[in-house]
């Protein structure tokens, strides 16, 4: 087959097989993307911040705030427990349905740190209201080394 | 006053830096010798890049419990074999030999199995429901090489449709991008709210992340912190 000729069938090619995967995975089969992530610009989102409240009272802990400064407890630094802050938060704000399995996968994260603390974790919603950006952060799951309590959820979230 | 200085230095070695690199391309592109090394320099950069993604995913990869959220082909295989310590280390270490053979011209298949291997190691890394895109460019840049390696048997034309191949790929998908962004948001797509609300959720990554937060990465004197 002539060079030119190859050239262009070959990119004909990739490019078919490009566009179908894409279309049928929701935009993305690596090494394929469209950068799906920038049509969510400016709409709001949601993260999560993990607080250290060893030794403090469960019912002070149920508290919705607006400001993350006011956090109980101490912040837990994701990174010097090897986890990734992105697995996290994706990992629970995908995950509707908390069974055995889903439960024992978010300890799974923290297994380095249960043995001797009691964690938080805060979902922090981000969106917008008269052009300025608020946030609300709402306490979800509290996990100690021997129970895992679900504070209630918010319906808005 | 001091960093200010240094700042200012390091932007301009830094400018030098890229108008030096610029200046060698467009000489050694000047021949068809010249062409094939600057080719050759690409894929020493995209595969010692591909290398490093293996071995930084198979070290995670045991953190991670079960494939909860499965993209790219961990939707039709099972890959949590990959999960165990042993495993994503003997796939990247397999990766890495590929890449090698490949870079040495051992064998014109052996990138296209690497990017296969390289895949699964990405799928069960990203099967936690957030996939990365930090990869996505030298991914793409890789799969051009491998096709120009596997169709085309002189080193003149691997280059030539390689540096096609990748530039025209790397074009299309931040077409792609752009234009996911002008359909989600319209024609007021550059206002500025949308830049508050990313910086906001950098903050909160940051502080995820680290627990505190230092705006522009502690190279301003003033540092904001919260905790």
């Amino acid at each position: 087959m002539h060079p030119q000729k190859k050239k262009i069938y070959l990119l004909v090619g990739v490019l078919a097989v490009y566009i179908l995967l894409v279309s049928t995975h929701q935009g993305e089969f690596w090494p394929f993307s469209i950068f799906p992530m920038y049509s969510q610009a400016g709409h709001s989102w949601t993260k999560t911040l993990v607080r250290d409240v060893s030794g403090l009272n469960v019912d002070s802990l149920r508290d919705e705030y607006d400001q993350i400064a006011k956090l109980p407890g101490k912040p837990v630094a994701l990174k010097t427990v090897g986890i990734n802050k992105n697995d996290l938060s994706n990992f629970i704000s995908k995950t509707t349905s908390w069974h055995k399995q889903e439960i024992t996968e978010l300890r799974s994260f923290f297994d380095r740190i249960l043995t001797n603390k009691t964690i938080l974790i805060y979902k922090v919603h981000g969106y917008l209201k008269d052009q300025n950006v608020k946030v609300s952060c709402l306490p979800f799951v509290l996990l100690k080394s021997d129970s895992t309590i679900f504070i209630k959820e918010k319906e808005s979230m | 006053m001091k960093s200010g200085i240094a700042v200012n230095t390091l932007r301009l070695d830094f400018k030098e830096f890229l108008s030096g690199i610029t200046r060698l391309s467009s000489e050694l592109t000047r021949s068809v010798q010249g062409r094939i090394l600057h080719f050759r320099l690409i894929e020493l950069l995209v595969t010692s890049q591909i290398i490093y993604f293996s071995w930084e995913w198979g070290i995670y990869l045991p953190k991670i419990s079960s494939i909860a959220y499965p993209v790219g082909l961990a939707n039709y295989v099972d890959v949590s074999l990959l999960l165990s310590f042993h495993n994503s280390w003997i796939n990247a270490g397999l990766i890495t030999i590929l890449v090698l053979m490949g870079f040495l011209r051992y064998s014109k298949y052996s990138y296209t199995v690497a990017l296969l291997f390289v895949h699964l190691q990405y799928v069960a890394r990203f099967s936690v429901g957030k996939v990365g895109h930090g990869s996505v460019l030298p991914g793409l840049m890789f799969l051009s090489i491998a096709l120009a390696t596997i169709f085309f048997s002189s080193e003149k034309d691997r280059a030539e449709v390689g540096m096609f191949l990748m530039l025209f790929f790397a074009g299309l998908a931040y077409d792609a991008a752009a234009f996911c962004k002008l359909f989600a948001s319209g024609l007021s797509w550059v206002q500025g709210d949308h830049l508050w609300m990313w910086m906001q959720e950098n903050i909160v990554d940051q502080l995820s992340a680290n627990g505190t937060v230092h705006l522009n990465y502690g190279i301003a004197t003033k540092k904001w912190t919260v905790s």
